[in-house]
């Protein structure tokens, strides 16, 4: 697997709070509560070591989240979904009614892992702000 | 509008295996092997492997009977007019050409300019036309192969020899066109007749960065990440010097040393202009078509690098929440990396609810635009609004400078010659085009992307006037010495118009580094101040007074014999007053907790009060010219 892949995926793995509180939706994260959602680091390192020996490579922890990359096969495998490349460069898990999701299913997901989860989900497209937009 | 970049005219087979395995085989061999080799590969070569058209130049003889094509001749000035070719025999071999099938492109005293197929060069001259891989510099300073076209004639590569064909008389030989690339694109900007401003100097002025240029103030020491397209060498940087780690590739992107877009190469530009001695670390998150993907992900990677600040010239536009997994994880980020006492800066946007760029823990870089006049207003291509997501946070923070709608080509940047910017961009007429080539390596163009690494750099100039300065400080100084701005409206999607005193159009108004830099200078002053000890001037000499010679001796009374004439004292050496103290030049302030100073020995005097530090803010912010210092 290379970057030159163009069947290389990036996801954002999404760990739940060490506090116990939940990442709800509504919920806003700032330097000031950050804190509070912070994951356990012994839950990060074995959310890393577990992904790791699965065959993806993992990025480091900033807030709340680490990347991690793979083939699109073992995404697939991994997390028993279909992977859908889209136009914009991203990618979209698509569920049994063919519905597109960002967020990855975890239902396939050891329960040693899943357990220590929020989401696993990938990023929407950003744009470069240099250019003309409508 | 000349070419996009690309082989040159004589160049446009596309690479293969075969042809890569030529070559190296003909390298390893002699000439003539070299040539027997290519024309046998040649010959399993597939007809469509070659162009349509293959250009040339065909020689008339020339008069002085020398052929211009003489092995080993180096043609002059002094000998040149040896090789012009009489008139007639020119038009004979136009129209030999011309009959065979060939194009006639253009004909000059020298030389015929012509194209045509592989099939009609080889029925014409009886060769046989072979297709080589030489490795040569393209454009952009890239090393590759590029396909070169040859003949089995001669020994001279390219060279046809027509002298057993019935163009022998009237020709000395045809030289086959090689590749041609641009030259590396120029380090100073191309001259457009339109209204615009220059980097780094026009950027640098109009955000008030020369003045804390020349007090020392340029960003030494200070590093600044960028997560955009990527970044590409151009000389407009290494010329000047500026400082560039290799490029760190984000999640799932590739060749680091290119920039496709050319965003991040161009937008890097402004952040130099405001603060050239930092050290630019880039990460790049797009693929080669110019998306951006994994922008999250890749900003994690810049946070990992430690920087002082990350520059962020993109967004996603979110007017409601709630946010999606992805989007607080990103939130996560931003929020972590300011906690962890790194200055973020974000574009507002151009018309976007710009995302992260309306988190509170972001400096928010909306858009002011600078007249020619040196009037400013609001920006009508950026964003600026009352966040829906965070309640009571106003976008943008302050500006930078941006141009108009409809393009706001108004920053002629730097940019890969031929990436996406310099396509998109180039021609027309301003401002729906920036009206230099696709291919020059220059582009105009600017946005809250140009306005975002503007502010980074003067952000980078903060920090190194006082390190330790937390994110919402640095903020805050930022908010604080902005010029103001009064007039214009914001991007039509929000309508906001610029008041006087801070709004939604441009936040506080107009960044202003010189300002900022003293104010942050100031608020590095160590508490207690080390006093300046006033130079005392050395005392004058006192004037010597003159010798007062003893009054002689008045003879006694001649009671005794006269005795001979003694001074009553001896005369002392010339001894100064005071002796003379060596100068000692004044010590500029010291820096927080740099120590007690060269002068705490001799410190007296008041101290400045927290009082005093604030009323000398307040002076230099309310100084029409603060000095430099």
């Amino acid at each position: 697997m290379t970057a030159n892949d163009p069947n290389t995926v990036v996801a954002l793995a999404v760990l739940k709070p060490a506090s116990g509180k939940a990442l709800r939706p509504a919920l806003r994260l700032t330097a000031e509560n950050l804190a509070s959602f912070e994951p356990d680091p012994a839950a990060t390192l074995e959310v890393q070591r577990q992904l790791r020996v699965a065959g993806f490579e993992v990025g480091p922890l900033v807030g709340i989240s680490m990347a991690l990359t793979g083939p699109a096969k073992l995404f697939e495998r991994f997390f028993n979904t279909t992977l859908d490349a889209q136009a914009d460069g991203t990618w979209m898990s698509v569920d049994r009614r063919g519905t597109p999701r960002r967020e990855l299913p975890l239902t396939a997901v050891p329960e040693s892992l899943s357990g220590l989860l929020y989401a696993v989900t990938f990023e929407p497209p950003a744009e470069a702000v240099g250019e003309d937009w409508p | 509008m000349a070419a996009k970049s690309g082989p040159g005219r004589g160049g446009a087979v596309k690479k293969s295996t075969t042809k890569k395995s030529t070559t190296k085989k003909a390298a390893e061999a002699g000439s003539s092997r070299r040539r027997e080799a290519a024309v046998s590969a040649a010959g399993s070569r597939a007809q469509a492997q070659y162009p349509d058209r293959i250009y040339a130049l065909a020689s008339p003889r020339s008069i002085g009977g020398v052929s211009l094509f003489e092995p080993g001749l180096l043609v002059t000035s002094d000998i040149v007019g040896n090789f012009v070719s009489d008139e007639g025999a020119t038009e004979r071999a136009v129209g030999l050409l011309a009959d065979a099938g060939f194009e006639i492109l253009q004909v000059n005293a020298f030389t015929i300019n012509i194209a045509g197929s592989k099939e009609l060069y080889e029925a014409a001259f009886g060769t046989t036309i072979v297709a080589e891989e030489r490795l040569t510099m393209k454009q952009q300073g890239i090393v590759e192969e590029a396909t070169y076209f040859d003949t089995t004639d001669t020994a001279v590569p390219g060279l046809i020899d027509p002298s057993t064909t019935r163009f022998g008389e009237v020709l000395e030989g045809i030289a086959i066109e090689e590749p041609a690339y641009l030259a590396a694109p120029a380090a100073f900007p191309p001259p457009v007749d339109y209204w615009h401003l220059d980097v780094p100097a026009d950027v640098s002025l109009g955000c008030n960065a020369d003045k804390a240029h020349r007090g020392g103030t340029t960003g030494t020491g200070v590093t600044v990440a960028m997560v955009d397209t990527g970044w590409q060498s151009h000389p407009f940087f290494t010329d000047r010097g500026y400082r560039v780690d290799p490029t760190v590739l984000g999640p799932g992107t590739a060749n680091p040393a290119i920039d496709e877009n050319g965003h991040g190469t161009g937008e890097s530009a402004n952040i130099f202009a405001t603060a050239p001695d930092v050290l630019l670390k880039p990460v790049k998150t797009a693929t080669a078509s110019g998306a951006l993907v994994n922008v999250t992900a890749a900003f994690n990677a810049a946070v990992a690098l430690g920087p002082d600040i990350i520059s962020n010239s993109w967004t996603s536009d979110i007017q409601f929440g709630p946010l999606s997994a992805a989007m607080q994880a990103r939130e996560a980020a931003v929020a972590a990396a300011w906690a962890s006492g790194i200055v973020v800066v974000f574009a507002a946007g151009n018309g976007h609810w710009g995302f992260p760029g309306q988190h509170p823990d972001v400096i928010s870089v909306g858009g002011v635009d600078l007249a020619r006049d040196g009037s400013l207003r609001a920006s009508d291509y950026t964003s600026g609004f009352m966040s829906n997501i965070y309640p009571a946070r106003r976008v943008p923070d302050l500006s930078g400078l941006v141009g108009m709608r409809p393009g706001a080509q108004s920053i002629m940047l730097p940019v890969p010659e031929g990436c996406q910017l310099d396509v998109s961009l180039s021609g027309g007429t301003h401002p729906n085009g920036d009206e230099t080539p696709n291919n020059d390596g220059w582009a105009a163009f600017s946005g809250t992307s140009a306005a975002c690494p503007q502010v980074a750099g003067v952000c980078a100039l903060i920090k190194q006037a006082c390190p330790r300065l937390a994110p919402a400080e640095v903020r805050e100084i930022l908010m604080t010495t902005a010029r103001d701005v009064t007039t214009g409206t914001n991007h039509p999607n929000f309508g906001n118009a610029a008041v006087a005193g801070p709004d939604t159009a441009t936040g506080n108004g107009l960044v202003d580094a010189h300002r900022a830099v003293l104010i942050a200078k100031l608020r590095c002053v160590v508490v207690p101040i080390t006093p300046i000890i006033p130079f005392r001037p050395v005392l004058p000499i006192q004037p010597f007074r003159p010798f007062q010679p003893v009054f002689p001796i008045q003879p006694f009374q001649p009671v005794f014999p006269i005795q001979p004439f003694r001074p009553v004292f001896p005369i002392q050496p010339f001894r100064p007053v005071f002796p003379i103290q060596p100068f000692r030049p004044l010590q500029p302030f010291a820096p927080f907790g740099a120590g007690p100073g060269p002068f705490a020995e001799e410190r007296e005097g008041q101290q400045l009060s927290a009082e005093d530090l604030s009323n000398l803010e307040q002076m230099i912010i309310e100084s029409p010219e603060p000095p430099v210092f």
